[in-house]
């Protein structure tokens, strides 16, 4: 099943087409929070980090789909539909504070711990933190990254999306948000650095550093081939 | 000149360049040159291998979440009580604001709309 939302810009558009006019409709609103909002917060909390802003998103979600009520048709279901306001939401929320950490989930404030857009290169003799965390002055891993068992069963994969959750929550906020809003979002590169008002050089570290930081992470608590079963816990 | 310096691209690619151009990959396409660096870096180099099977893994299980949606999960995380009661409030409040006057409707147009 494709539960992935149209893209934020169709999402609430007035300009947008409206759906075909099956004679379904949206229920009763004030229903929706029962029925779609334990859903739509995990969504909201898991890509901006925290609870209160997460919460606050959704309510924004439902206004607003209360005033674009009439443009409902039933051609999706209600909860792709909010899915795609609140997606909405979120990328606006990133664009109006790009630089801002999402929230206290998500990691350092921005500027510590080396999320600055610094390229990765150690000219001037300054060692970027988080290259220089990963790399020797010659270019080779510091720790080389250990062997990850297979995902072969439903409870790895599992266990493995909850500790990635837990690392995403720990991710510096201005990696977070081009992270969340490329791989989680799936904006393309172009859209990405429009929305965070990035150039695309700057766009690729940030993905970078914050591919480096997710799999050390995951590496430490617990997907290390050396690591025990027990050794897992969320970060 | 375009070439030695090709060649020597490939044969010095380290693992920092290597691990950015495995990262950069997963956004844009390589050219021919970084492609064929990488390639050969890789045939040689495990930990960079390893470094490429993870963060291809990481995004599978993202997008694989995102293919499948929010799940309703009791267990999981939800709304707070609260919220869901401010929410439901400020729904409400928003309908009683919304709700058009009796006859003005779309369904029931003015005098001055009729024929």
């Amino acid at each position: 099943m494709d539960a992935r939302p149209p893209t934020p810009t169709q999402a609430d558009d007035p300009q947008a087409p409206t759906l075909p006019d099956t004679g379904t409709g949206t229920g009763d609103a004030s229903a929706w929070p029962d029925e779609h909002g334990d859903a739509l917060y995990r969504y909201a909390r898991l890509r901006v980090g925290r609870r209160e802003l997460a919460e606050d998103l959704v309510q924004e979600t439902f206004l607003a789909a209360l005033q674009a009520h009439g443009r409902f048709r039933g051609g999706a279901t209600v909860r792709t539909w909010l899915l795609s306001i609140l997606r909405h939401k979120i990328v606006d929320h990133f664009r109006r504070a790009p630089t801002v950490m999402p929230g206290q989930g998500h990691g350092s404030p921005a500027g510590h711990d080396g999320d600055g857009d610094a390229p990765n290169s150690r000219a001037g003799g300054q060692v970027d933190p988080i290259s220089g965390r990963f790399f020797d002055a010659s270019g080779h891993w510091r720790k080389a990254p250990a062997a990850w068992k297979a995902p072969d069963r439903e409870l790895e994969a599992r266990e493995f999306r909850e500790v990635l959750d837990g690392c995403l929550d720990h991710l510096p906020g201005s990696l977070a948000s081009a992270f969340i809003l490329r791989e989680l979002e799936e904006l393309d590169p172009g859209e990405l650095c429009g929305v965070l008002g990035l150039s695309a050089g700057n766009l690729r570290i940030r993905l970078h550093r914050a591919r480096l930081l997710l799999r050390e992470c995951l590496e430490r608590h617990g997907f290390g081939a050396e690591s025990s079963r027990s050794s897992r816990r969320t970060p | 000149m375009n070439g030695f310096h090709g060649l020597l691209q490939i044969l010095t690619l380290r693992c920092e360049a290597a691990a950015a151009l495995l990262s950069r990959q997963l956004d844009e396409p390589l050219s021919h040159l970084e492609r064929t660096a990488l390639v050969c870096h890789l045939v040689a180099c495990r930990s960079c291998r390893r470094f490429h099977r993870q963060v291809q893994r990481i995004r599978q299980a993202l997008r694989l979440r995102n293919r499948l949606g929010p799940a309703d999960n009791a267990d999981d995380e939800g709304l707070s009580p609260e919220a869901r009661a401010r929410i439901v409030r400020a729904i409400r409040e928003a309908q009683a604001i919304g709700e058009p006057p009796a006859g003005t409707g779309p369904d029931t147009p003015r005098d001055e709309t009729l024929p």
